[in-house]
């Protein structure tokens, strides 16, 4: 197992080396100049003092060396041109947290609604039951979050009062982001899980348990689920990535100070230490989510388990 | 470089650009209704906008509609289908009225081709059929155990037979095992549910069937997976999960079928060598005489969901009645046939079961079938205490010519 671990975190390391240079150059060559995006209006002579500053004067393989040698011998991502005095680290430091709060809560209600929606309604197939969430399931992955959070914000913050329409700090500033990020994937959740139970309970060992003097509930428990987790558990990798990034639309429509707004700002504007900083950080996040769904597999699965070999 | 950097000291102070100009202003320090309100106002715009709009209300609907149908509208061809199969092709009668018994310790082998009930009959001894879609006889029909009927039980009561009093061996292995749990927990899952034994020593009796059913090297074999297991294995594994609570009944449903020959002759050896041992009551269910013939006491054939004949080893092998039994014999290959005879084989197959013939259901492949065959269901005749056989040409008035003289022989043992 460490040495699988070990194995995995190695071909990270180059697959982080790779996007770091791809991204490195990818922005150097794309259009548009975070100085100007700065300090446009100032005379061109200034911007070039601060071109100089930034190093943005020597060439770009020269700048790609300093980078690189900045960043394994100290860790920094590289001062940000916008926010001056602030390095991309400083910014994910502060920001980050406030995602991954939203993010994790939601994360852990989508997987755990999720599976139990799909498991009721699965087991409860053709039933009344099944059919009111399967239609809330295509209804809720059909409209765009969006679009949930203004219906949110209209009726349970605005008509009836019962949270902040928005804000951040206190615990009632959770509730409609979470329930809005939780949605969508509560419902495909739901329907993974709902077909993957389908198909476990035709399974040959179902019958075996039943054989053997199983009542319902305990094949359900001890037979079924696990098995129909597996599909599930390819899912959480790229979700927990996504605490981070995908948020950006439910922050913005929230107030919330996290980490997609510097995302999307630091691209808009080339400000390319931001951008590459950002970029490591959602890789690291998730090379490192993938391995976690790698051992994730080998405890729901036994056959994938890593073996000493 | 003291002049670039004061002078961009000064650029700084010309623009008035400060750090902490860049910092986040929270949104604490504001008036929360001045905020709030513009927000609000626009979204309660946009639904009077919305509500006064009867297109949109139009499109919404239609969009729900849509999506509810696209989305039911699979669901409720499902039914058609169901509602189809139950009425238009209507119901198969999968097994037709059938009678047989089981002795204390006794091997009974139930023989027949694919389709013609064998696994439908041990399913509804175990209560394992889907309940809503198959019905069990006509109110009159009666599965005793121990004085029991099993078809008045309900299903809490029905689980503690299932695998305690009697237990099943299904087909397949290599499928009928959870691939998710180890094979100790497995097989202590059984013991666990019908004693009251902690989890620790139900491991101690699942270690204990693991070596009775001759696996090597138990006690890490407890602690491995199914996948961890080549076939006749899993198969032993079964065999352990099934006698692990000592059952008085074991239904082996086709155990051997999906395995390769030298391991059917082992798994059939365990079943009977066990079957000694604790003096279990074995029903077999298979399609292959050859692999009964060394184990079974009695055999029953059955045809289109009836028993056409039953008897004993010897009265089936020597002395068949049924040209269904002989030919299922006949298509056992012999050790010392000519090898370029070519082997028998029995044409056509079973009849469609949701709308049986109304004699013999046997008739239409019958090599000695005559007209009374296709009008009327044969009498049972007996031919000893044990052999009985449903067959017209047993009738007194029967034409015989050409029929082999086995199946028209009465009485005395033929073939010693």
């Amino acid at each position: 197992m460490l040495k699988f671990i070990i194995k995995r975190v190695w071909y990270s390391l180059i697959t982080l080396f790779l996007i770091i240079t791809a991204t490195f150059f990818l922005i150097a060559g794309a259009p548009g100049d975070p100085i100007a995006a700065k300090v446009g209006q100032m005379p061109e002579k200034a911007q070039e003092v601060i071109r100089v500053k930034y190093g943005l004067d020597k060439p770009v393989t020269e700048r790609y060396f300093i980078y690189m040698k900045n960043l394994l011998t100290t860790g920094d991502f590289g001062e940000s041109i916008i926010y001056t005095g602030q390095s991309a680290n400083d910014v994910i430091k502060k920001n980050a947290p406030i995602s991954a709060k939203v993010g994790i809560i939601a994360l852990a209600l989508q997987i755990t609604i999720g599976v139990l929606l799909g498991l009721i309604s699965a087991l409860n197939r053709e039933k009344i039951g099944d059919h009111i969430i399967r239609v809330w399931v295509v209804i809720a992955i059909c409209v765009p979050s969006f679009v949930v959070a203004a219906l949110l914000q209209y009726f349970i913050a605005f008509k009836w009062k019962l949270v902040p329409v928005f804000g951040w700090g206190q615990l009632k500033h959770y509730i409609l982001p979470v329930t809005t990020y939780a949605i969508g994937g509560i419902a495909s959740y739901t329907k993974f899980m709902r077909s993957s139970t389908i198909s476990v309970m035709t399974e040959d060992y179902v019958l075996t348990a039943k054989a053997k003097g199983c009542k319902k509930p305990r094949v359900v428990r001890k037979h079924i689920t696990r098995n129909s987790m597996i599909p599930i558990v390819t899912m959480i990798g790229p979700a927990v990535a996504g605490i981070f990034g995908g948020s950006f639309i439910i922050e913005k429509m929230f107030s919330i100070p996290g980490l997609g707004n510097y995302y999307v700002k630091a691209v808009s504007d080339s400000d390319y230490t931001m951008i590459i900083g950002l970029t490591i950080f959602f890789a690291i996040l998730y090379t490192l989510a993938l391995i976690l769904v790698d051992i994730l597999y080998g405890i729901v699965d036994p056959r994938i388990r890593v073996t000493e070999s | 470089m003291n002049s670039l950097e004061s002078n961009v000291e000064v650029l700084k102070n010309e623009m008035t650009v400060t750090d902490d100009m860049f910092e986040r202003v929270g949104i604490k320090g504001l008036d929360d209704e001045a905020i709030n309100k513009p927000s609000l106002t626009y979204w309660a715009d946009v639904w009077r906008r919305f509500k006064s709009n009867k297109l949109a209300i139009v499109g919404l609907v239609l969009l729900i509609f849509v999506v509810l149908t696209i989305y039911i509208g699979p669901s409720l061809s499902g039914k058609d289908y169901q509602y189809m199969d139950s009425s238009a092709t209507g119901t198969a009668y999968a097994v037709r009225g059938i009678d047989f018994y089981l002795n204390k310790g006794e091997n009974l082998a139930i023989v027949g081709e694919s389709g013609c009930g064998k696994t439908v009959t041990a399913k509804a001894i175990m209560g394992l059929l889907p309940k809503p879609q198959s019905v069990i006889g006509e109110g009159g029909s009666e599965i005793n155990f121990k004085g029991k009927n099993l078809l008045h039980l309900d299903e809490a009561e029905m689980s503690k037979i299932r695998g305690k009093e009697i237990s099943m061996i299904f087909q397949d292995p290599m499928t009928s095992l959870n691939p998710t749990m180890k094979i100790g927990d497995q097989i202590a899952e059984s013991v666990f549910l019908h004693s009251n034994m902690s989890h620790r020593e139900s491991r101690n009796i699942a270690l204990k069937m693991l070596e009775l059913v001759r696996i090597p090297n138990a006690k890490v074999r407890l602690n491995q997976y199914p996948f961890e297991f080549s076939g006749g294995m899993r198969q032993r594994a079964m065999i352990a999960i099934a006698l692990a609570c000592n059952p008085n009944v074991l239904i082996a449903d086709e155990p051997t079928t999906a395995l390769d020959v030298t391991i059917q002759a082992q798994i059939m050896d365990l079943i009977a060598d066990l079957q000694k041992e604790l003096n279990t009551g074995v029903i077999l269910v298979t399609h292959d005489l050859g692999v009964v013939a060394s184990v079974a006491d009695r055999i029953q054939v059955m045809y289109a969901g009836k028993i056409v004949e039953r008897g004993t080893v010897d009265e089936i092998f020597y002395n068949p009645k049924h040209p269904y039994t002989l030919a299922l014999l006949n298509s056992v290959p012999k050790l010392n046939s000519n090898h370029k005879e070519t082997l028998y084989s029995l044409t056509g197959t079973p009849p469609d079961l949701i709308n049986p013939p109304v004699g013999c259901p046997f008739a239409a492949r019958c090599e000695h079938g005559m007209k009374i065959c296709r009008v009327k269901h044969p009498e049972t005749t007996s031919f000893s205490k044990t052999q009985e056989c449903s067959c017209w040409l047993h009738d007194k008035r029967a034409e015989l010519s050409g029929v082999p003289e086995v199946l028209v022989k009465r009485g005395e043992v033929c073939g010693y």
